[in-house]
């Protein structure tokens, strides 16, 4: 991540923070929840695709070629579960880890210098298919939790994340040449290079979770149903790495809008 | 050879025709040799007349097709080279060629000689002919191109024919085109058939290096990488091209030149990290490169002879350190000049030679001469008489000579034009002046200026003496400032005859124009009057009756005084 993206993300969580715990004076009137810890466990989705892209540089036929692929994070699954405590009346910290994993194509634009010629390049276009983008991430969450009703508890939540990234690059292309008078030539494949990278991030997000299972008739014959819940997290984890690849560096977004919903115990 | 009186007759009244017939067509009977310029829209009725005479003498097997192509730039039309023949023999220079469009004969050019009587049974065997040009050159006639029996015209027009073995032989410093008379042995004629600059004096082991010309300017140069080291042999392009480094050998590049000894890759201009810094390997191997480029480009042309026969220059054919001791023919071809040998090298395919050029500090005539390797428009003047050899073959004396040099300083002004945008640092840029790249200041000829040259501007400047067989490099400069004309526009100093070009921007017409006029349509013996005629010919087949190209093309020829 670079300095002034990690600036930006420490000034928002503060600012969250500051915010939620300077309203601990008004908030002394709403409820807070008797529990002391609650555990949830999740699966989701993260809807929205993000990009990136990476430019290489590489010398042939006395000039330097360069070929750019543009990555698209498409949406897909998110795993995530974690645990909380409550410390002081609404304020709880929290610790949970999220999982993230999709593969995806990348779109490449190669520029190939002429065999004869200086500035005379060649542009070709391909695909790679089959990259794989995981995200492993480990959050610390400062939450303001509000239990609404005795069945409806509410939680905002915000903290700093560390983020362990594996990506697929395109490492490198290859081309046919059609031969004489080499105006095109074919691009006819690329080699990919697994890169893993930590960093740190910020996840903000909030947390709807409802307590009724107890009232459902097949469920209530169970004692421990009031403590178990259903909840719909919202959370947006953000954080960029800068991944090496030869010798050049590749800068990848990370994160995201995760949507999740799972179950909850409180205890 | 009674029949051939009756052909005379038909071609007489043909002629009649012609002469009363538009002006770009032409049916002329000299005494018995008729000649053809026939084409175009305002002549059909005698291009009909004179395809019958030819379909008749192909009948007869006088006329015997030497080759048919299909035309890169008009789309079905055909072209067809006829040779003449008397009794089997051939006749020397007597072609026709045959534009057809789907088999419908669009125009007919050359000459044909009737009524012929030689016996064609010689008194003289191969041998004895290539024992008497030994003795004549001193030289021994090379092996891939032994003496053959031609039917020789008297070069004045006298209507004399005799029974010659024709026979070529590198002398040192000349490529002899040698007529013996089979019969009695004597030298009947003789001309020098070297091409020179100026008078007188996919594959496993391709590679691409980066290469320092002449001048300092960077360029590509595709090479061969074996062992640990590069050489100058180009295999991406279609062509294998060569240059070959002498090594200011001048005792090698001669046994090279007369067929003694054979080249080997060890001869071969070489370097050992592909970074080349040898200007004259460069840029003759590159330049070769981008002629062959744009003869594809521009023309479709598949090489020299439209086959991809392979491309071959020797650099450095004699040292810079020797001048002071070089006799004047050495220093006039080997330092000072730059040729093409149709009949040297491996197979006898043919190999041009660029000059060593003088010490910066010795200057010659006012004029600093770098290698002359270092100049595209001379490559690409050199290699384009192989085109000329391998197409109309256009005889290298007269004012087929001067169409032959003229056609090279075409193709040289046109390469440079093309190959400029593919320089850096500031060289490459294009002219009308030939070789001012490496002789500086100014060049050696001047398209646009001939006078400065001195050399004529208009067919009244004609220089009629014997010598650079017959002024075959002064006069080229008459056809070549038309073909300035065409393109630029402007004005003739002698006739003040004022001239509409097509244009710089529409310079690849006036190209292609002049390009398949020289190629298929002229034959050996062409004079101007048979440029002008296929030039124009050319320009409606590609653009039109009545285009600007034909225009400007008519218009130049006119300006220069060929009527």
């Amino acid at each position: 991540m670079s300095s002034r993206r990690w600036r930006g993300a420490v000034a928002l969580t503060v600012g969250l923070v500051a915010g939620l715990v300077g309203s601990a004076n008004e908030a002394t009137a709403q409820p807070a929840p008797t529990d002391r810890i609650a555990v949830w466990l999740d699966f989701g989705w993260r809807p929205a695709s993000r990009t990136f892209a990476s430019t290489r540089v590489f010398p042939v036929f006395s000039e330097l070629g360069s070929f750019q692929a543009s990555y698209t994070i498409e949406q897909g699954g998110v795993f995530a579960g974690g645990v909380s405590f409550r410390l002081w009346r609404n304020l709880a910290v929290g610790l949970d880890a999220s999982s993230y994993r999709s593969v995806n194509p990348a779109q490449i634009t190669a520029e190939l210098p002429h065999p004869f010629f200086f500035d005379l390049p060649r542009t070709t276009m391909g695909e790679a298919g089959g990259l794989e983008r995981q995200e492993l991430g480990i959050h610390v969450r400062a939450l303001w939790v509000i239990q609404l009703t005795n069945w409806l508890v509410v939680s905002a939540s915000v903290g700093p994340s560390l983020i362990n990234a594996r990506q697929d690059l395109v490492a490198s292309v290859q081309h046919t040449e059609v031969g004489f008078p080499f105006d095109e030539l074919i691009f006819s494949g690329h080699t990919v290079s697994g890169q893993s990278a930590v960093t740190a991030g910020m996840n903000s997000g909030v947390d709807i979770d409802v307590f009724v299972l107890d009232r459902l008739p097949f469920l209530n014959r169970f004692a421990g149903m009031k403590k178990v819940g259903l909840g719909l997290l919202i959370r947006y984890v953000r954080g960029s790495v800068d991944m090496q690849i030869g010798d050049d560096l590749v800068q990848v977004d990370l994160g995201g809008l995760q949507l999740t919903t799972g179950l909850r115990f409180r205890f | 050879m009674r029949p051939y009186t009756r052909l005379l007759a038909c071609a007489t009244a043909v002629a009649v025709v012609a002469v009363l017939t538009a002006s770009t067509a032409q049916l002329q009977n000299r005494s018995s040799v008729l000649t053809l310029a026939a084409g175009g829209l305002s002549s059909l009725s005698e291009l009909r007349e004179a395809d019958s005479l030819v379909d008749r003498l192909g009948r007869d097997r006088v006329l015997r097709l030497a080759a048919s192509e299909d035309d890169p730039l008009v789309p079905g039309r055909t072209h067809a080279r006829f040779r003449q023949y008397h009794d089997g023999v051939p006749i020397f220079g007597a072609e026709v060629t045959r534009q057809t469009a789907r088999g419908v004969t669009v125009s007919l050019f050359g000459t044909l000689h009737l009524g012929i009587d030689v016996e064609t049974t010689p008194a003289l065997s191969t041998d004895d002919a290539t024992r008497i040009i030994e003795r004549l050159g001193n030289v021994h006639p090379g092996g891939s191109t032994p003496p053959r029996l031609v039917v020789l015209p008297d070069r004045e027009g006298t209507g004399v024919y005799r029974l010659v073995y024709e026979a070529r032989a590198f002398t040192g410093t000349r490529l002899m085109a040698y007529f013996i008379d089979a019969s009695t042995g004597d030298l009947v004629w003789a001309y020098d058939d070297l091409k020179t600059q100026q008078p007188a004096l996919p594959c496993e082991r391709c590679a691409v290096g980066d290469g320092l010309g002449v001048k300092g300017d960077r360029k590509k140069i595709s090479v061969t990488a074996v062992g640990g080291t590069f050489l100058a042999q180009d295999q991406l392009r279609p062509a294998d091209v060569f240059t070959f480094d002498m090594r200011g050998d001048l005792l090698h590049t001669l046994d090279v030149l007369d067929g003694t000894v054979q080249l080997f890759d060890a001869d071969l201009a070489n370097d050992t990290d592909n970074r080349w810094l040898d200007g004259a390997s460069v840029d003759a191997h590159v330049g070769m490169g981008w002629t062959y480029d744009y003869l594809y480009h521009r023309f479709g042309r598949q090489g020299l002879n439209g086959t991809n026969v392979r491309m071959i220059s020797l650099v450095h054919p004699v040292d810079r350190a020797d001048i002071v001791t070089a006799p004047a023919d050495i220093l006039g071809l080997f330092y000072l000049n730059a040729f093409y040998c149709g009949t040297c090298g491996p197979d006898g395919v043919g190999l041009a030679v660029f000059g060593e050029g003088l010490p910066p500090n010795v200057p010659f005539l006012g004029q600093r001469w770098n290698f002359l390797s270092g100049a595209l428009d001379i490559v690409a003047h050199e290699l384009a008489h192989a085109v000329t050899d391998f197409t109309s073959a256009l005889l290298y004396m007269d004012e087929s000579g001067a169409l032959n040099e003229a056609f090279s300083d075409v193709i040289g002004v046109g390469t440079e034009y093309y190959a400029e945008p593919f320089y850096r640092d500031g060289a490459g840029v294009a002219d009308y002046l030939l070789g001012e790249d490496v002789i500086e200041p100014g060049g050696i000829r001047s398209l646009a200026d001939p006078q400065r040259f001195g050399d004529p501007d208009h067919y009244s400047l004609l220089f009629v003496g014997m010598e650079d067989n017959g002024g075959v490099h002064t006069n080229s400069l008459i056809p070549g400032h038309a073909y300035y004309l065409a393109i630029e526009g402007g004005t003739n100093r002698v006739s003040g005859l004022t001239v509409s070009g097509v244009g710089a921007a529409n310079r690849e017409q006036m190209e292609k124009v002049f390009y398949r006029a020289f190629t298929v349509l002229m034959t050996r013996d062409a004079d101007f009057a048979e440029a002008r005629a296929a030039t124009i010919q050319s320009a409606r087949d590609l653009y039109g009756a009545g285009s600007a190209a034909e225009q400007a093309v008519t218009q130049a020829w006119t300006a220069v005084g060929v009527n």
